[in-house]
């Protein structure tokens, strides 16, 4: 029996059991489900209510000072120094604005057939689930335009892989468009070419599906992005480091069986200013929701400790799909999570020079 | 707007409810629940497992891109994952599976030969017989089976190869079962 027959049987083996899932059924166990807990939510507004109390308290107390100090005699409060202060630094709300406006004009670059028309949403005909994702990305960043293509499938297909906008480069692999899906609908990925402002966001990347209707071909885009959270000044390295430790959990020789790696102490000054700089050169991690499927047991992780004279700056995380890295100061977080980029890469050359 | 070869505005995508995407997606789900489990009723407790905790992350289901996606990606997890804890204890079957109607017989004899074919899943671990359901009931390609199950494509391509090579010495070993 060849591979071909095998895969048809499987095939057929799966559909011939489709019957046992009533979709009814299906729709039933959604109501069945219990309701979300929204225990963060207390816990958000009791937050928000002493946060408010506290700032009302406090602005009473400023408030009669203040009074106290400018009554009649009394010696006026010195007025703060702008001079003196640093200009403010991006904030989320900057980076997430530059983002948008990235995928925007992203978006703006689809390559658009001649004699192409623009539509004003999804048009009749078009899978109805059909999706895609592209990594980490936020959706309420995504732009999306379509179009009715007068060209064939093929024609649009041999389009579209002769066109690369100008910033952007198809995804590499074995095939610049890919139809290998049961809904017809074609596809191919646009990558940018180099990220403008790695920073704040990533560089949006522009996905381009296409399906028959009729003599037509309907044509649709999408761009993916995400924003980063602004990495406060305080959490970077800046005391001197006198040794760090690393601890890890690494893949074993068996699939889905890590095992814990020995603890390492760096006390080489080389050593510990590449780790130092490694950190200090992660941006903000986007805190993309991702279910990941099991990955062996224990968990992948990283864990490096940074000794100081003033206390211990830990960096840590698991490292399974898009996990970000922890820092912390004595115990306490500093900042948002960190993107661990290559750090997994540096770490693993600093201690072979170790 | 598209005039003359720019675009001069842009639309934002209809973010549809939670509520919505999980009305919609439920029966897509349990199927794929259904070929993962190998039966109704644990297709049917993998589905619920699933809504469940998806129902913490509501919110932000809402605003991805491809809602559907990640739902399939959490079920995939929920899956192994139990089939772990599973494996640590002993396990009741339950008497209504044994008693699920069977599709009938066609003219040629194939029903008998996925029959067996459908038994022999039952065989193979959880992410082994999740490779053969992505690629063969769900059409992805091995890339994005690797992205769903957090492996390389490498070892996508070598369940799939194992699979079938153990498939055909499976069916060798049951000369009455015709293909």
């Amino acid at each position: 029996v060849n591979d071909d027959r095998l895969e048809t049987l499987l095939r057929e083996t799966f559909r011939n059991h489709e019957g046992l899932a009533d979709p009814d059924r299906a729709r039933a166990l959604v109501h069945i489900s219990p309701p979300p807990t929204r225990r963060w939510a207390v816990v958000l507004a009791t937050a928000a209510a002493v946060v408010v109390m506290v700032g009302v308290a406090a602005y009473a107390v400023g408030w009669d000072r203040a009074r106290d100090q400018t009554l009649p005699g009394g010696t006026p409060a010195p007025s703060p120094t702008i001079s003196d202060q640093e200009p403010p630094g991006p904030t989320d709300a900057d980076y997430r604005a530059m983002a948008a406006a990235a995928s925007a004009e992203t978006l703006a670059k689809t390559p658009v057939p001649r004699g192409a028309v623009r539509l004003d949403g999804q048009p009749r005909g078009w899978p109805k689930d059909y999706g895609t994702s592209l990594g980490p990305s936020d959706g309420r960043l995504t732009r999306t335009a379509w179009w009715s293509v007068p060209m064939s499938t093929d024609e649009l297909a041999s389009f579209l892989t002769s066109h690369e906008p100008k910033g952007l480069r198809h995804s590499p692999g074995e095939d610049v468009i890919n139809c290998g899906n049961s809904f017809g609908v074609c596809d191919t990925t646009y990558d940018p070419i180099r990220q403008s402002h790695p920073e704040a966001y990533g560089e949006p990347t522009l996905l381009v599906q296409f399906t028959a209707a009729g003599e037509r071909t309907v044509m649709r885009a999408d761009t993916f992005t995400f924003a980063r959270p602004v990495r406060p000044p305080e959490s970077y390295l800046t005391a001197p480091v006198t040794s760090v430790g690393v601890d890890r959990v690494v893949p074993g020789s068996q699939s889905f069986r890590n095992v814990r790696a020995p603890h390492v102490e760096i006390t080489d000054p080389d050593l510990i200013d590449q780790l130092v700089k490694a950190v200090n050169g992660l941006y903000g991690h986007y805190a993309f929701m991702a279910s990941c499927p099991f990955a062996g047991d224990p968990q992948l992780s990283l864990s490096l400790r940074f000794h100081t004279a003033s206390g211990v700056i830990r960096v840590h995380g698991t490292r399974v799909c898009w996990d970000g890295l922890t820092l912390t100061r004595d115990g306490q977080r500093v900042g948002p999570d960190l993107d661990p980029d290559d750090i997994d890469k540096v770490v693993e050359a600093v201690l072979r020079k170790n | 707007v598209y005039r003359g070869g720019v675009l001069d505005s842009v639309e934002v995508a209809e973010i549809p409810t939670y509520a919505e995407i999980i009305e919609t997606t439920a029966p897509g789900l349990l199927r794929l629940a259904v070929m993962l489990t190998g039966s109704r009723e644990d297709g049917e407790d993998l589905l619920q497992a699933t809504l469940v905790r998806m129902h913490r992350h509501s919110d932000r289901l809402e605003v991805m891109a491809a809602p559907t996606a990640y739902l399939r990606r959490a079920m995939l997890n929920e899956h192994i994952s139990a089939s772990r804890r599973r494996s640590r204890r002993v396990r009741a079957t339950p008497l209504s599976s044994l008693l699920e109607a069977q599709p009938a017989a066609d003219q040629d004899g194939g029903v008998e030969a996925r029959d067996e074919v459908w038994r022999w899943l039952a065989t193979l671990s959880p992410a082994q017989r999740s490779v053969l359901v992505l690629r063969y009931y769900e059409d992805l390609p091995d890339a994005e089976i690797a992205a769903v199950l957090g492996v390389p494509s490498s070892t996508v391509r070598s369940h799939a190869a194992r699979g079938l090579a153990a498939l055909r010495a499976h069916l060798a070993d049951h000369p009455e079962v015709t293909p």
